[in-house]
């Protein structure tokens, strides 16, 4: 009974000890694991000079749809690349007809009730809009034998995974460094 | 000429049970046949044709992204009207290197769990034909267990029994035994561990390193079509995670009052491009258990190391290598008494049991794009056990090699089909005297061969939604000669977020080494013989046919649950009968001669029911209920005593429940409760509750520091009785309440 009592006691205590703050345990919110991968390609991807031509010193990261990041892609904000040289810089476009020249564009995988309701539309759109050395990340099955070069997808083995079509990548100019490409998660699209 | 005459019986015997067995599969398999083409029949809906996928044209749906279809389709809350008013969310994981980013599990809803033991080919839990269960890393992490039983408690359909400190029965659907767990095949990377002289699985000498293991996936129903003989009622398929996913150092130690301590050490690196490898270390010491009369004398203490490489010469070939060895010391105590009802204690033996070996086992893959490929393994195991006091001296030298392959035939045809060759090289030294107690007087050396071949076939009688898989295996071994385990399976998938299935098929355990041919004695001071189990060479294969039913479905993102039920009919069941023997030697002393027998039939029949629920976010909730009958039928009214003794050892009911809730604060909180109904065949093993508790936090994020607590309902209860063969005893042992602490770091 003491022993009930007691047990009972450590498990209250527990609960109360804790406050509510964020929650950091090793199964992570994908949405946090995928804007984090942009910072990294952002780190790990080799742009030319010039890839936007008014960058102004910024290295600019788009989202092309609704934001599925809830609030994390925000947090790439002021975050630096190039050794804290080059400031990153956040845009949003609602479709492709809004589309300015970016070094690197996520292809959210959301619907949408625009002209642009799917991913694979926005791509489309996309492709006849951009900047030649924009890298195109997508979320959704099958684009990146579409024209995008990084296309994420959760594996059965609860990973974020990457298929990443590099042929496409140099076509552009642009290229990952072999640390990304050595990865376990990618899976290179010939 | 007599022993023609035997063996000619014997043959015809054998001979009129196949053809009956042969027609009762026929008639099986034509039912599903037919109703599987009855559904086929039906009119086809129009589907629209799914995108092309470049990766994985084969499948159906490659890599879905449930995730997608999970998260981001609910409105993200965080987001407000005009995000520069708002802080956002800080992206903590920035602080990871990308090594340890593209490391990190996100949450895999239950039907996409990926299963490679159902068709030795990649597949989700949603898509097996068959009653699966995958113990994820971050489970085995959470559950606080520190060996692979204790992490199998949670698995549906499973009954697991610490006997005491280091001896475990794990067993699927029944048929529970300290000596024997034979229905039952677990193997580590493709390695079996079943242990060839008695048919059963040595625990106490099968571990790997919790911290790298990628899964274990728990098959249970039989897995014989590609998996070969002794799954009859389940598999248990222990992998280890890739060289390329343990890069880096992790040491894991602690200690307490039952784990008396442990430290795991592992690092991997590479060579800058396709050579992956790590080499790793453990060692633990765990106390005695608890017994009434005295000192348990059952502490347990192991050491291993080993490593694996992986090496990818090109895009499309792997090839591992991995080895270990290792050294267990397991504490042991029995007694002999001269009359089945005598007093206990009347001899006892009590020494270590020292095992000792290692294996080395070298894979070459190679992946030929569309869902084809092959793979070639070789492996050389050595098991080498002896007690201190020389009451047991054996080992086993195994060597095995085997080939599989699979393609797509065809639109609708996923083939794979494999062959096998299996050496035994068993050796036997005379066993020493004991307090009295004297085992086996033999000294020999045995060989033994096993040689299979496989093939199963997955069709698809409509696309993306109904597929039925059949196939056989043959085998021939040394003992029953040629053996044939085919299966039929339908599954029906009406949507990604259910399935419904069925499946029949039949299942063998090849007689083992002890029952075939070796004698024992366990004598009682010289000249007098207490029992002699005597071998027997008629002794057939046990066999099994086995009906089940399975359902399984994630009606929402946050809720899952799998429904499996079974009707298993089994033939020919082992039986040790005390008999006469007409020419015994000079008697001095009552003896006890044991004979094993096919002296057995009966029918199992039973439901497992498991589901998960993400309460929140940060709270999950994991529930299994097992119910299990066994109903075994003696051929001879004089084995009558077995077959309560069989039914007896298994629980007809089992719950396991688990709390796993991140509290914040990076602090973690799991809970388990366990009750397991009473083993009718002893009159001192209560039913009971048990409760776990772990409490876990991360100071940082390559720091884990956790407190468990095991077994904390009571002091100490056993969790199996004596048993024992004749006048052979081993002594209650009871389960004592335990708590450590552990610190795990990562670089």
């Amino acid at each position: 009974m003491t022993r009930n009592i007691l047990l009972t006691l450590i498990v209250c205590g527990v609960w109360l000890a804790t406050s509510v703050c964020n929650a950091q345990t090793p199964v992570k919110d994908e949405r946090q694991v995928k804007a984090t991968y942009l910072y990294f390609f952002s780190q790990y991807g080799t742009w030319p000079e010039n890839a936007v031509p008014d960058a102004q010193g910024q290295f600019i990261v788009g989202l092309l749809g609704p934001d599925p990041f809830g609030g994390y892609f925000d947090a790439l904000k002021g975050k630096t690349v190039a050794g804290g040289k080059i400031k990153i810089e956040i845009r949003r476009f609602e479709s492709s007809n809004d589309y300015k020249p970016c070094h690197l564009v996520f292809i959210s995988p959301e619907a949408a009730d625009n002209g642009e309701g799917t991913a694979e539309q926005r791509l489309a759109g996309l492709l006849k809009k951009r900047n030649p050395h924009v890298m195109i990340v997508s979320d959704s099955p099958g684009l990146a034998t579409a024209g995008a070069m990084i296309n994420n997808f959760i594996a059965a083995d609860g990973r974020v995974h990457l298929e990443i079509n590099r042929a496409e990548m140099q076509k552009q100019g642009l290229d990952m460094s072999p640390k990304v490409l050595q990865l376990s998660i990618v899976h290179l699209v010939p | 000429m007599a022993r023609t005459a035997i063996n000619t019986f014997c043959m015809a015997r054998s001979l009129t049970m196949e053809y009956r067995i042969g027609a009762t599969t026929f008639m099986a398999g034509s039912l599903l046949v037919a109703g599987a083409l009855a559904l086929c029949a039906l009119p086809t809906p129009v589907r629209a044709e799914p995108p092309p996928f470049a990766y994985d044209s084969a499948r159906e749906r490659p890599f879905r992204t449930p995730a997608v279809t999970i998260r981001y389709q609910e409105p993200p809350p965080e987001v407000p009207a005009n995000p520069a008013d708002v802080e956002p969310p800080a992206l903590e994981l920035l602080d990871l290197s990308i090594e340890e980013l593209s490391q990190t599990q996100v949450r895999v809803p239950a039907l996409e769990q990926e299963v490679t033991t159902v068709s030795r080919q990649e597949s989700t839990v949603g898509r097996s034909p068959v009653a699966v269960f995958v113990v994820t890393q971050e489970m085995i992490r959470r559950s606080g267990a520190t060996s692979i039983p204790e992490v199998l408690r949670m698995v549906p359909g499973l009954q697991v029994v610490r006997i005491d400190s280091n001896k475990w029965s794990v067993t699927v659907r029944g048929f529970a035994d300290r000596f024997f767990n034979r229905f039952l095949l677990v193997q580590i990377d493709g390695r079996a561990v079943y242990q060839v002289i008695n048919s059963t699985v040595s625990w106490d000498a099968v571990d790997v390193m919790l911290e790298d293991v990628e899964r274990i996936e728990v098959v249970r129903g039989p897995g014989a079509t590609v998996w070969g003989a002794n799954a009859v009622n389940g598999i248990i398929n222990i992998i280890t995670k890739r060289a390329a996913d343990t890069q880096g150092g992790l040491i894991s130690s602690g200690g307490g009052t039952e784990e008396r301590g442990f430290t795991s050490f592992r690092y991997g690196g590479n060579n800058g491009s396709d050579l992956n490898y790590r080499v790793y270390g453990k060692w633990f010491d765990r106390d005695n258990g608890f017994n009434a009369n005295g000192d348990a004398q059952d502490d347990w203490r192991a050491g291993r190391g080993g490593f694996r490489m992986d090496w990818t010469p090109t895009e499309c070939d792997t090839i591992t290598l991995q080895g270990e060895i290792f050294e267990v010391h397991s504490g042991r105590r029995d007694f002999l008494r001269p009359l089945t009802t005598g007093p206990d204690f009347f001899f006892t033996n009590t020494e270590d049991e020292i095992t000792d070996g290692g294996h080395l086992l070298s894979r070459w893959s190679r992946d030929l794009g569309d869902d084809s490929g092959w793979s070639l393994q070789a492996y050389y195991d050595r098991f080498d056990r002896r007690s201190t006091n020389q009451i047991i001296d054996a080992s086993i030298d195994t060597y095995d090699v085997d080939f599989q392959n699979h393609f797509q035939l065809g639109c609708n045809h996923k083939v794979v089909w494999g062959a096998g060759y299996r050496f035994y090289d068993l050796h036997f030294h005379p066993s020493g005297f004991d307090g009295g107690f004297h085992v086996n007087a033999s000294d020999e050396t045995v060989d033994l061969n096993r040689v299979s071949a496989f093939v199963q076939d997955e069709m698809t009688l409509r696309p993306d939604e109904l597929f039925l898989t059949m196939g056989i295996k043959l085998s021939h071994n040394d003992f029953s000669n040629f053996e044939y385990q085919p299966t039929a399976r339908l599954l029906w998938a009406p949507d990604e977020q259910q399935a419904a299935w069925a499946s029949f098929s039949r299942a063998v355990r090849t007689p083992a080494y002890a029952e075939h041919f070796s004698r024992i004695t366990g004598v009682a001071g010289p000249g007098t013989s207490f029992f002699t189990a005597f071998p027997n060479q008629e002794f057939d294969s046990e066999e099994m046919f086995a009906y089940e039913l399975g359902y399984r479905a994630q009606p929402t993102d946050a809720f899952s649950w799998d429904l499996a039920m079974f009707y298993n009919k089994y033939d020919d069941l082992l039986v040790r009968r005390l008999t006469p023997v007409p020419l015994m030697p000079i008697v001095v002393l009552p003896t006890f001669p044991v004979t094993t027998f096919n002296g057995m039939d009966g029918e199992t029949y039973g439901v497992e029911l498991s589901g998960t629920l993400d309460v929140t976010d940060s709270w999950q909730l994991y529930g299994q209920y097992t119910f299990l009958r066994m109903q075994l039928h003696a051929d001879n009214p004089v084995d009558a005593a077995a077959e309560a003794a069989t039914e007896g050892l298994s629980p007809h009911n089992q719950v396991y429940l688990m709390s796993s809730w991140d509290m914040g604060c990076n602090w973690e909180l799991d809970l388990i409760g366990r009750y397991v109904d009473i083993l009718p065949q002893f009159v001192d093993v209560p039913s009971y509750i048990a409760l776990d508790l772990r409490l876990g936090w991360y100071p940082s994020e390559n720091l884990e520091l956790s407190v468990v607590g095991q077994n904390l309902t009571d002091p100490h209860h056993p969790e199996f009785g004596s048993t024992g063969a004749g006048t052979l005893r081993s002594p209650t042992v009871e389960l004592q309440r335990g708590v450590y602490g552990m610190l795990r770091y990562k670089w």
